[in-house]
């Protein structure tokens, strides 16, 4: 199982789950957790965003799952690697003779490993941070540059009577330059040494969280002497850079300066004065324009750094709007359900009818996703074509000016990136290239486009698309409305159904989901990795959460049931008890009249046979009466949780009782391995907030409570 | 003018040749704008070994002009300047750095001490690059810092300080020692002041000395 799954769902090897494969509601157990250079990004195709809870992957042997599908020997997925030094031009060779080898048997396009999933998240970040890795630093250089070149300006400005007495003295241009680039230098050493410092802890600290939200299997930072002394170098550049400017004026001053006090600085009349407008300015205001007219390069510069400062405000802001623009557009107005299911294959049309009438759904929405490849002229593109139902309103189009657009009934809509990819403009005709079932080979012509915010698509009306297909109405899955407080039931109902291949669930239906299995505040963790803890300890305190009115009838209720339920079994133990010995001194007497000859044997057993039965039949009672104890101490406790029931002297009299805190204490000794959670929130059942301990023996769960069933 | 020195070498011998400055037609125009200054028009001298030469003016008349002419710190728009037979007028920026190192001593009007320098190191940074200097201590005591080695201008009052830039000048040792009014910011009280027995005794090196000042009573007298 993978790594992020199984932890999301505190699972750990020797656990078992259920999945649905081939149709057949199976038991799994876990024999190991394993991570996949495949899934270092663990996120089912169309997500945005990785859903370690409810996805993850399983890998078996293929004989194991060859038998459960009553296909031994056969696969579905196959990866090559090419020969060492291979151009990239035979990858293209490759894929196009590998697609031509496995259409027969329903091959669904190779692709490159540009264009795997996780590969491509990872490169795509490696590509961002070198961005950022350049942008940035050049960014704070610069500034860095100018404002050395600020201070040591004016530091010549203040000290030109000193420079010119050592040149008077003999000090040569150079050496005086070299002074003042020697101050930057100094300030780049300092800087250096900070930055390096700083720069390791972080380059750790991030390093350590890449490798955890990968889950690469290694976790390794290394920042050589090359890479420190580089920094450096670049830093001490820049600084020398900003040096230059002061230390050209401080080599070029005349050593005759020395002899008088600087001459007031020369003042020519400016643009305001060419233009006549002296008297639109006051005094104050003339001075600020003449200063800034004598130093037009520096006022240029001090603008300019001062813009750049700007830049880095504004670009770290705009990232993070960036961000959740797209994802307020994507969950508000482009993906509105809150589940999405996707079916196992293509089902009729009146499988969606039977989703809508699952327990919680509100509305279904079929859709029809078709693997495909669009060509126009020599550009191709492997896409999946979105066939969505008209006038649907959970899965809408919907672009960039946040305006809907209408899927039309014939043609098909693409993404204004993927148009620009395979050349198009509406209009135009393109070949798609079905994948799937016959296979076909149509003409489409493209009727609109759509700037969408993320990926690449081509949307169709879902019947143009089953026409496409030449099939009747048939879905792929379906878009779902749902009543929040259900949404936890239908997931498991969701979950046991054959037909169904995956379910995702949305934002909203998420939190509702959250929120309805919350059993209790988890108080914020004070402990770190590599904390040893003893047998016993407080790990945890657990505050439950709140209880409405109703469900603390319900318990109260419960209570009252179940001490009922007590008393009777208590009085079924007394009856039995009675009966059995009844039986006893049936039993007794029949012995005696039997060895005085008044009673057959046969009798006598008969009593024996009756006392054997009570004796059972109290036992059972017994424990009948136990269980019933049992339940009466659970219902008592869960209101004890809610706070409503109050023992003894915690009572509070009058007020509001007191809350319990719920404990979690370690059952053995040793050393906290990770903590998952260390902030404070509500926590849900089966959500591990420890990982292992490091043991005498071996690893062992530490969690709350047991793993999701 | 005045030049000052033992005369037992060749000083005041008169001749020409034997000058260890000569000025010939010095003229220098300074372009303020469109106007045209003449701080210098035509001016002949020459200064002998062992001279102390005063030079008398009025604000503005071109005494230190001169006197920047002569060290080497500017060049004059006409006219030659010889220092022995060295032309200063045709010596490049590197050529008269090297000229103003092994041969000239300047006392300014401003102190311009270096604040983040002791009175010791302030001199040392001049005998740092000179060939045969006299040790900073030694120079300091001259002018009667012997005391005051190790503190910083700041931690100097306003005689002290003017003094340590006549340590410095000295203690190199220059063959011409120039010195632009030397004591005008604020006069010693006149008479008892210890800054002229430095001056003295460096002078019976065989230094050559100019001193400009406007004073018209001849600025200060040399016990």
């Amino acid at each position: 199982m993978s790594e992020a799954f199984a932890q999301a769902n505190g699972l750990d090897p020797g656990d078992t789950l259920g999945a649905v494969i081939n149709g057949r509601w199976q038991r799994l157990r876990i024999v190991g957790i394993a991570l996949s250079p495949e899934y270092v990004y663990e996120i089912r195709g169309t997500d945005l965003f990785p859903d370690n809870k409810r996805f993850g992957v399983l890998w078996m042997s293929r004989d194991a799952l060859g038998a459960a599908f009553d296909m031994e020997g056969a696969f579905n997925d196959v990866s090559l690697s090419l020969a060492p030094g291979a151009p990239d031009a035979m990858e293209a060779e490759v894929i196009a003779r590998l697609d031509r080898l496995l259409e027969p048997y329903g091959g669904l396009s190779a692709y490159g490993r540009r264009e795997q999933i996780s590969h491509r998240f990872l490169s795509d970040e490696i590509a961002q941070n070198r961005v950022f890795g350049i942008v940035l630093p050049s960014i704070f250089l610069g500034v860095a540059a100018f404002l050395i070149h600020i201070v040591l300006s004016r530091l010549v400005g203040t000290q030109r009577e000193q420079i010119a007495v050592l040149k008077a003295f003999g000090y040569g241009n150079l050496a005086i330059g070299g002074h003042y680039v020697r101050f930057a230098v100094v300030a780049v050493l300092a800087g250096a040494a900070v930055g390096t410092g700083i720069g390791l802890w972080w380059g750790r600290v991030v390093g350590e969280l890449y490798a955890q939200f990968y889950r690469f299997p290694v976790r390794r930072f290394d920042a050589g002497p090359g890479a420190v002394l580089l920094a450096v170098l670049v830093s001490a550049g820049a600084a020398v850079l900003g040096a230059l400017g002061a230390a050209r004026r401080a080599s070029a001053l005349p050593p005759a300066e020395a002899m008088q006090p600087e001459p007031p600085a020369s003042f020519r009349p400016g643009l305001i004065e060419r233009l006549g407008l002296t008297r639109f300015f006051s005094l104050t205001s003339r001075i600020i324009v003449r200063d800034l007219e004598r130093r037009p390069y520096k006022a240029l510069v001090s603008t300019m750094g001062i813009a750049l400062a700007v830049v880095i405000l504004v670009v770290g802001h705009y990232f993070e709007d960036a961000v959740r623009h797209i994802a307020e557009v994507q969950f508000r107005n482009v993906q509105r359900d809150d589940v999405t299911i996707v079916f196992n294959d293509p089902r009729p049309a009146r499988a969606v009818y039977e989703v809508a009438y699952l327990p919680g759904v509100l509305r279904s929405e079929p859709f029809r996703t078709v693997p495909a490849r669009l060509r126009h002229e020599h550009r191709t593109r492997r896409i999946a074509l979105f066939g969505l139902a008209p006038e649907g309103e959970l899965r809408r189009l919907v672009g960039q000016d946040l305006r809907t657009i209408e899927v039309p009934s014939d043609g098909m809509v693409l993404t204004t990136r993927l148009a620009e990819i395979l050349g198009v403009a509406p209009g135009d005709r393109l070949t798609v290239e079905v994948l799937e079932g016959k296979r076909p080979v149509r003409a489409v012509t493209v009727a609109g486009l759509v700037d969408e915010l993320v990926g690449l698509s081509a949307y169709m009306d879902v019947r143009a698309l089953n026409r496409l297909m030449s099939e009747g109405g048939t879905v792929s899955g379906s878009f779902l409305l749902v009543d929040p407080p259900v949404a936890p039931h239908l997931y498991s109902v969701l979950k046991r159904l054959p037909a169904v291949g995956g379910v995702s669930f949305r934002k909203a239906a998420l939190a509702g989901f959250e929120e309805t299995l919350a059993t209790g505040r988890l108080s914020r963790i004070e402990l770190h990795e590599g904390d040893p803890v003893g047998r016993g300890m407080v790990l945890a305190r657990l505050t439950p959460v709140p209880i409405d009115a109703r469900t603390l009838a319900q318990d109260r209720a419960r209570l009252d049931a179940a001490q009922a339920e007590k008393r009777a079994a208590d009085a079924r133990v007394e009856r039995a008890r009675a009966a059995l010995e009844q039986a006893q001194r049936e039993h007794q007497r029949a012995d005696e009249l039997s060895s005085r000859g008044l009673k057959s044997p046969q009798e006598r057993e008969q009593t024996e046979l009756v006392e054997a039965t009570y004796a059972k039949e109290l036992e059972a009672a017994v424990f009948a009466a136990q269980a019933a104890a049992f339940q009466v101490d659970a219902a008592r406790a869960a209101l004890l949780a809610a706070g409503s029931v109050t023992q003894g002297a915690d009572a509070a009299p009058g007020g509001p009782a007191r809350s319990t805190f719920i404990t979690v204490q370690s059952p053995i000794r040793g050393r906290v391995l990770r903590v998952l959670q260390e902030s404070e929130r509500v926590v849900t059942t089966a959500l591990p907030s420890w990982s292992s301990a490091i043991l005498p023996c071996s690893r062992s769960s530490w969690t709350s409570s047991p793993p999701m069933r | 003018m005045v030049f000052f020195g033992e005369g037992t070498e060749s000083g005041a011998s008169g001749t020409e040749a034997g000058a260890v400055l000569r000025a010939r037609g010095l003229t220098k125009v300074y372009h303020m704008g469109s106007v045209d200054v003449h701080a210098l028009r035509s001016v002949n001298l020459e200064l002998y070994r062992g001279e102390f030469v005063v030079l008398l003016g009025p604000s503005g008349s071109g005494k230190s002009t001169l006197l920047n002419i002569l060290g080497g710190l500017d060049v004059p728009t006409s006219g030659t300047v010889y220092f022995f037979d060295h032309d200063l007028t045709t010596a490049d920026d590197r050529e008269l750095t090297r000229f103003r190192r092994e041969h000239m001593g300047f006392v300014f009007q401003f102190y311009n001490l270096i604040p983040s320098l002791t009175a010791r190191e302030n001199v040392a940074l001049v005998t740092e690059i000179s060939d045969h200097p006299l040790d900073p201590d030694d120079s300091l005591r001259l002018v009667g810092l012997g005391e005051r080695l190790d503190h910083f201008p700041s931690q100097l009052s306003g005689g002290e300080q003017q003094r340590v830039p006549i340590a410095r000048a000295i203690s190199k040792r220059p063959d011409v020692l120039l010195c632009d009014e030397p004591a005008s910011p604020s006069p010693p009280p006149g008479g008892s002041c210890r800054f002229p027995n430095g001056l003295s005794r460096a002078s019976t090196r065989s230094t050559s000395g100019g001193d400009c000042t406007s004073r018209r009573d001849g600025g200060m007298r040399f016990s």
